[in-house]
């Protein structure tokens, strides 16, 4: 799987007010492949020489419902205890052999293991899965930086409350694969929003088709 | 006239219908037996070829179903959770473990396994090829894989030289994180297997730069080399293929299993069948064939001769039956117990015979009562009131001295001797193509020239009047002799109107005219002549080879013109000299006696008398002389003497 990425535009400067660490990065994805804005990718800025600001980790629930994670992706910072409710009413099996975080709680039910919390303690992307229901798929990202956010919709990512200064900027994105993260250095300039344009061509991810009949049916 | 005229050809009727039956029946069989046999022939082709067609489409079938298993195999791993978590360890040996007891499990479906990474690096490779990073082959394998939208791929990929089908799925943990590729060999138990599927046999050649190669095959081993060595690659996948293997042909089709393959090795599958067996079933028709088509001719031929004897017998007899009526054997009748076309002609046959029997016995009572040449005249021409002038030469003959010797004899007697006479005539007559035209009391009156002409009726004529006078010598001695019983004999030829005389009712044969008056009236003459036969001139001028004696000139009675008599003497050169002798003074002595000169004339008549064969003769003119004597004849006499009487 390889991954072409393109940087289509250079920041440009627009007026704005100026505030103290009040500054804005914008971040637009492009999917080369659909043209469109590139959804669910993760944006993590990491101050180079500015001070870095603490990182607060935080708990975090992943529901599955329907058979399926509620979020395909979860960015959650370093430290971060995250808890994998069931709300079906058959059992799952979590699990994870991902190198950044690896778990497996057997076969619970609703209402089981909800403080049962797997703590996130190493950046990097875990990939969680069913093991009674292959196609349940989803990440966690795990930020080293408190300075993180995941685009939208339209392929936009914004971080605010920004330090102007000069960082380092990570692009991930399921489609990515097993490859790295794309590094970038970005300038935060002050008093300017700072709007960046990344186009990536992703291949497509392969992923397990949902057994077709899997959405209906108590026991599925 | 018609006749029935065959043509040469067949001497029986029943070798013309053998022949006819084996001209329709031959063609007929031969063609029908050409057409089942190339049918049966196209037939074997056919079923070769479906036989084949099915056998490759098992071959397919099981290929299909060993990938699909494959496919559920490898597959199911990557839901797994044993195989994922000892992929999650990360534990190679662990993996290994995992492989191998993946390969226990599917009870022989994955005899391989290998798990490369998502960048192709080697985990593990149960086949131990010692390889860290897939290449070649196997790399296109995965980027197949990897260009599938369901990350399937196959491929046919060598390991250790024995060609292995091999399947890449993707292993997810959840998202995909390597390749599990799978397989099996295609070896000499998968073929074994379709061959029991599919009683067809099979093989797997290997074809690169070096030649073909057979991999295995469920043919006999002594076969391989030849297949190698016949088999086309570039004939593959064109249908059906023949090949000679010791001996035995086989129809073969082929399948490329790789044919998607960048290698200059190709993999081909060929499914064969032996014509061994179809043909011998073939052969087996074929006598089962010929054997009824033997039948059947065994059977036409019989039913052919049964045909022919039963149309034969009756001809057969029919033919004897007409063999015995032309024998002359009318009375028999035919009997046919037929109601056909024989039974008809039967029938004609007998009412023939009664037609010939009738005829016959017309013929035999006219052969009695009239001459065997008249009557065939009569029988052959039809019957007319009318004349035909020909020159005929008519013999009177009578014997002098019957009436006296009549007398005082029964008539028993009589008959006895007349009916010899006239018998012995009868015979001379017919013997010498004469006819007698009838009997007259003691006389016979014969034609020689009427009804049929001949070309020496009038040698016919003297001959027969000779060996009548010849045979009557021998016959009247003794008895007959005693009483001077002699033939005496007229002939004369000359115009005679010859036809049937009489009514329509009844008629007879015979012949009228001035002729026959003279013949009769020579035939008086003999009796005052002293001779046996006269003969007139215009007989004895074409009597050739026979000798005569000019007896006299004659005016004989109711005719106006004198004729020359002769007597009839005998056969040129079997005449004494003495008769010789007698002859030539007889002929002086007429001319002297024409002449008038009595006296010679009297003289040589002395000579004559004194022991001449015809005294009365030389009487007669010794008499005759002595009256001309006394009355001589008128200055014109011309030597001619008058008969006024009959």
């Amino acid at each position: 799987m390889k991954l072409t990425i393109k940087i289509l535009l250079i920041p440009w400067l627009s007026i704005g007010a100026a505030t103290l660490y009040g500054e804005t990065l914008t971040v637009s994805l492009l999917d080369l492949r659909s043209e469109s804005g590139l959804y669910d990718a993760v944006v993590e800025i990491i101050p180079i020489r500015q001070m870095t600001p603490e990182v607060m980790p935080i708990e975090v629930s992943v529901d599955q419902v329907d058979k399926e994670f509620i979020s395909d992706v979860t960015v959650v910072p370093v430290g971060s205890r995250i808890n994998f409710p069931n709300s079906d009413e058959i059992l799952h099996h979590v699990y994870s052999f991902s190198q950044t975080k690896s778990f497996d709680i057997p076969l619970y039910g609703a209402g089981d293991n909800l403080d049962h919390f797997e703590t996130f303690d190493r950046p990097g992307v875990v990939v969680i899965g069913c093991n009674i229901h292959d196609w349940m798929l989803a990440y966690i990202y795990v930020a080293e930086s408190a300075l993180v956010s995941k685009s939208d919709e339209l392929g936009k990512a914004r971080l605010e409350n920004l330090e102007p200064g000069h960082y380092q900027l990570k692009i991930w994105h399921a489609r990515m694969g097993d490859d790295p993260p794309l590094i970038k250095e970005v300038d935060v300039a002050a008093g300017l929003d700072t709007n960046l344009t990344i186009a990536l061509d992703l291949a497509p991810e392969r992923r397990i088709r949902r057994a077709p009949s899997s959405t209906s049916g108590r026991y599925r | 006239m018609s006749g029935l005229t065959i043509k040469p050809g067949f001497r029986s009727f029943r070798s013309r219908l053998i022949v006819f039956l084996l001209i329709l029946l031959l063609p007929l069989l031969g063609g029908t037996y050409l057409f089942v046999n190339s049918n049966n022939r196209s037939y074997t082709e056919k079923t070769i070829n479906s036989y084949l067609e099915s056998g490759a489409g098992v071959f397919d079938f099981t290929l299909a179903q060993q990938s699909q298993t494959l496919v559920s195999i490898l597959s199911s791993l990557t839901w797994d959770f044993g195989f994922r978590s000892a992929f999650g360890t990360g534990d190679q040996p662990t993996l290994f473990g995992a492989g191998q007891n993946v390969l226990e499990r599917s009870l022989g479906s994955v005899e391989t396994l290998l798990v490369a990474d998502m960048e192709g690096r080697v985990i593990i490779d149960t086949a131990l090829q010692g390889f860290d990073r897939l290449s070649g082959a196997w790399q296109r394998l995965l980027e197949d894989a990897d260009r599938d939208q369901e990350g399937l791929a196959e491929a046919i990929i060598s390991i250790r030289g024995i060609p292995h089908r091999l399947i890449a799925v993707p292993l997810y943990l959840p998202r995909q994180v390597a390749w599990i590729i799978g397989g099996y060999p295609l070896d000499q138990e998968v073929l074994d297997r379709v061959k029991q599927n599919t009683l067809s046999e099979v093989s797997l050649v290997r074809v690169d730069s070096l030649g073909n190669h057979i991999v295995a095959s469920t043919l006999p081993p002594g076969y391989w080399s030849a297949l190698a060595e016949e088999f086309s690659p570039s004939a593959s996948g064109h249908g059906l293929q023949k090949f000679n293997l010791g001996g035995e042909i086989f129809g073969s089709l082929s399948r490329i299993l790789n044919p998607d393959s960048s290698t200059d090795e190709q993999l081909v599958a060929l499914i064969h069948r032996s014509y061994q067996e179809n043909l011998a079933n073939e052969k087996l028709f074929q006598d089962l064939l010929a054997r009824f088509y033997l039948l059947i001719l065994a059977v036409s031929i019989l039913a052919v001769l049964f045909l022919a004897r039963s149309v034969t017998r009756p001809v057969q007899k029919l033919a004897g039956f007409v063999s015995r009526i032309d024998k002359g054997e009318y009375d028999a009748t035919l009997t046919l117990n037929s109601q056909d076309e024989l039974g008809v002609l039967a029938d004609s046959v007998n009412s023939m015979a009664r037609g010939l029997a009738e005829k016959e016995k017309v013929r035999d009572l006219l052969g009695k009562v009239v001459s065997r040449q008249i009557a065939e005249r009569l029988i052959k021409n039809p019957v007319q009131l009318e004349g035909e002038e020909k020159v005929t030469t008519i013999m009177y003959v009578d014997i002098k001295g019957f009436t006296g010797f009549c007398e005082g004899r029964s008539p028993r007697q009589v008959l006895n001797v007349l009916n010899g006479f006239l018998s012995s005539v009868a015979g001379q007559v017919e013997s010498h193509c004469g006819v007698v035209d009838k009997f007259m009391g003691d006389g016979v009156m014969a034609l020689y020239g009427a009804p049929v002409a001949h070309e020496r009726d009038v040698e016919n004529a003297l001959h027969s009047a000779l060996m009548i006078e010849r045979q009557w010598r021998n016959m009247a001695e003794g008895e007959l002799a005693e009483f001077g019983l002699q033939p005496c004999i007229g002939i004369h030829t000359g115009l005679v109107v010859a036809g049937n005389l009489g009514s329509s009712n009844r008629m007879n044969y015979s012949v009228v005219g001035d002729t026959v008056n003279l013949a009769a009236r020579l035939e008086s003459l003999t009796r005052y002549y002293g001779v046996t036969c006269i003969v007139s001139e215009e007989t004895a001028s074409k009597g050739r080879g026979l000798l005569f004696r000019e007896l006299d000139l004659v005016r004989v009675y109711g005719r106006r013109d004198p004729v020359r008599i002769y007597q009839l003497i005998g056969e040129t050169g079997r005449v004494e000299a003495s008769m010789l002798q007698e002859i030539q003074h007889f002929q002086t002595f007429l001319e002297c006696y024409r002449n008038r000169q009595w006296d010679e004339a009297e003289h040589l008549l002395s000579g004559l008398s004194a022991g001449g064969s015809t005294p009365a003769l030389y009487s007669l003119y010794a008499e005759r002389i002595a009256a001309f004597r006394r009355a001589p004849p008128p200055a014109d006499w011309q030597g001619i003497f008058v008969f006024d009487k009959k």
